[in-house]
């Protein structure tokens, strides 16, 4: 349940957001994607009203969920691209090109004719990235992906993804992993459905009462997670 | 601009549906039970119509039972099409791309047509080999045409039926068995008594079936497309409401957020 939340994410802005376990930070990146309809309040995301234009927004946003079974497992990551660009209406060649880009990029290009059930859960997690940039999207919003991969994966993914916000697409995730981020990422801390905090990543080890207010928001949800 | 918005509609439609089938691509058990299933079931009507060893009759339980399969695939693949990739669990990527639910359910209905064509194939080549032969004239190729059609906005009807209300998904078997029954695959749907027929008039497989054996026992065109014309309207007003409950369902969805739930 979300409480009064107002959020302005600039173009080009990389914000995530963060906070203890039912704290809202997926409903909330539901909510901004059109999955989800609030039961009051405007969502506007690049000039669409997301309750009712979500359809016309959706060919400008891409969407990784946390769900690895999004993609097509008895077909190869080379097909899930062709498809999704296809879905997208990226031309045959334009998608070509950027899924053989994304492929290497991500180093999955000699896997590319795999099927994704033989993948590992890193490389279906790259793979779901490869998949919701094909159409080159103005917003990308993800929702916990960094969960489950290993260090130098987690480099690798928030560097891509800090490039792709200084060329201009703007960054939405949802995440626990807060380490390797940039010093000018936005974090929102959300708590029981409400907003308790925004700030500069690199502002948050200024200031110790910032800091202090998330290390024992973070010091919750580990405790709520053991608990549970 | 709008027709590019239709040309971009149709071609992820295609896409989608060549999506289908490259998944069962890598199923090659399917595409054997799907060449055999549909001939044993249907198989035990045909034959015992053979023991009266009229033509007609054979034919007309033939093209019934036939087109009533169709239906079920339909049911299966269009009507059900939202569980599918919801256990696969690519609804929700689905459902978050540019492409509507309509259209989403249009790409499960080109899939459908074309296992049931492959189905059609084998099942009428068991039959030849088995010494029942029916005469396949062009408007039998045109009634499988328009079969397609129109069972597939009925389709959109029960999907509609479907997302609305997610129990139903259970009595698919029943229900379909249900309208077999009630559009004459076996039998005219004249021998019912009068409140059944009613029932029967409002079920576009019905007309499908009685066009069909219109064509094959008496040849008479005038009959047969008066009984496309029928369906045609009957077929359009459940594709509205279909489309109208999907709309529905969609909101209700989405203000309850239950898309991966079934």
């Amino acid at each position: 349940m979300l409480e009064n939340v107002s959020l302005n994410i600039s173009e080009g802005e990389f914000t995530v957001l963060v906070g203890p376990n039912g704290a809202g930070k997926s409903t909330l990146l539901r909510i901004m994607v059109g999955l989800l309809l609030p039961d009051e309040g405007e969502v506007n995301i690049l000039g669409f009203d997301v309750k009712k234009h979500w359809k016309k927004l959706a060919r400008y946003i891409g969407v990784v969920l946390a769900n690895e079974r999004s993609l097509y497992w008895k077909l190869t990551a080379w097909e899930n691209l062709d498809i999704f660009g296809g879905i997208y209406n990226v031309p045959k060649k334009k998608r070509i090109e950027r899924a053989e880009e994304l492929l290497n990029f991500f180093g999955l290009y000699d896997d590319k004719d795999k099927l994704v059930e033989d993948y590992s859960t890193g490389m279906r997690k790259k793979l779901l990235l490869c998949k919701a940039l094909i159409h080159q999207p103005k917003i990308l919003f993800i929702d916990e992906i960094l969960n489950g991969l290993d260090v130098n994966a987690v480099i690798q993914v928030n560097s891509f993804l800090e490039k792709s916000s200084k060329d201009g697409v703007t960054v939405v995730m949802v995440s626990h992993i807060l380490h390797n981020l940039s010093e000018d990422a936005k974090i929102v801390l959300l708590k029981n459905g409400k907003i308790e905090l925004i700030s500069r990543y690199g502002d948050i080890f200024a200031s110790k009462d910032v800091y202090n207010q998330l290390s024992e928001l973070f010091l919750q949800s580990s405790e709520y997670a053991e608990n549970e | 601009m709008k027709v590019k918005n239709v040309l971009d509609t149709l071609k992820s439609v295609f896409i989608l549906a060549m999506k289908d089938l490259k998944v069962r691509r890598k199923y090659k058990f399917v595409w054997i039970n799907m060449a055999l299933t549909p001939f044993f079931m249907i198989a035990p009507y045909v034959f015992s119509a053979k023991i009266t060893t009229q033509q007609d009759i054979v034919n007309n339980i033939l093209i019934g039972t036939l087109l009533w399969y169709w239906l079920n695939q339909y049911f299966f693949g269009v009507g059900d099409g939202f569980s599918e990739e919801r256990m696969e669990g690519t609804l929700v990527t689905i459902v978050l791309s540019p492409i509507s639910t309509v259209a989403f359910l249009f790409s499960k209905a080109i899939d459908t047509f074309i296992m049931n064509l492959y189905i059609t194939l084998f099942t009428l080549l068991f039959f030849w080999l088995l010494g029942i032969d029916i005469y396949l004239s062009f408007y039998f190729f045109l009634l499988l045409l328009v079969s397609g059609l129109y069972i597939t906005f009925f389709s959109i009807f029960f999907a509609g039926l479907n997302l609305l209300y997610k129990r139903i998904g259970t009595l698919n078997y029943s229900i379909q068995y249900g309208i077999g029954l009630l559009s004459g695959m076996v039998n005219p749907v004249s021998n019912f008594p009068f409140y059944i027929r009613i029932a029967s008039y409002l079920l576009p497989l019905t007309y499908l079936i009685e066009a069909g054996r219109v064509i094959l026992n008496s040849n008479d065109v005038t009959k047969f497309f008066f009984n496309l014309l029928t369906v045609s309207i009957i077929s359009v007003v459940y594709l509205v409401v279909g489309v109208a409950m999907l709309k529905k369902a969609e909101h209700l969805i989405r203000q309850k957020g239950e898309w991966e739930e079934w």
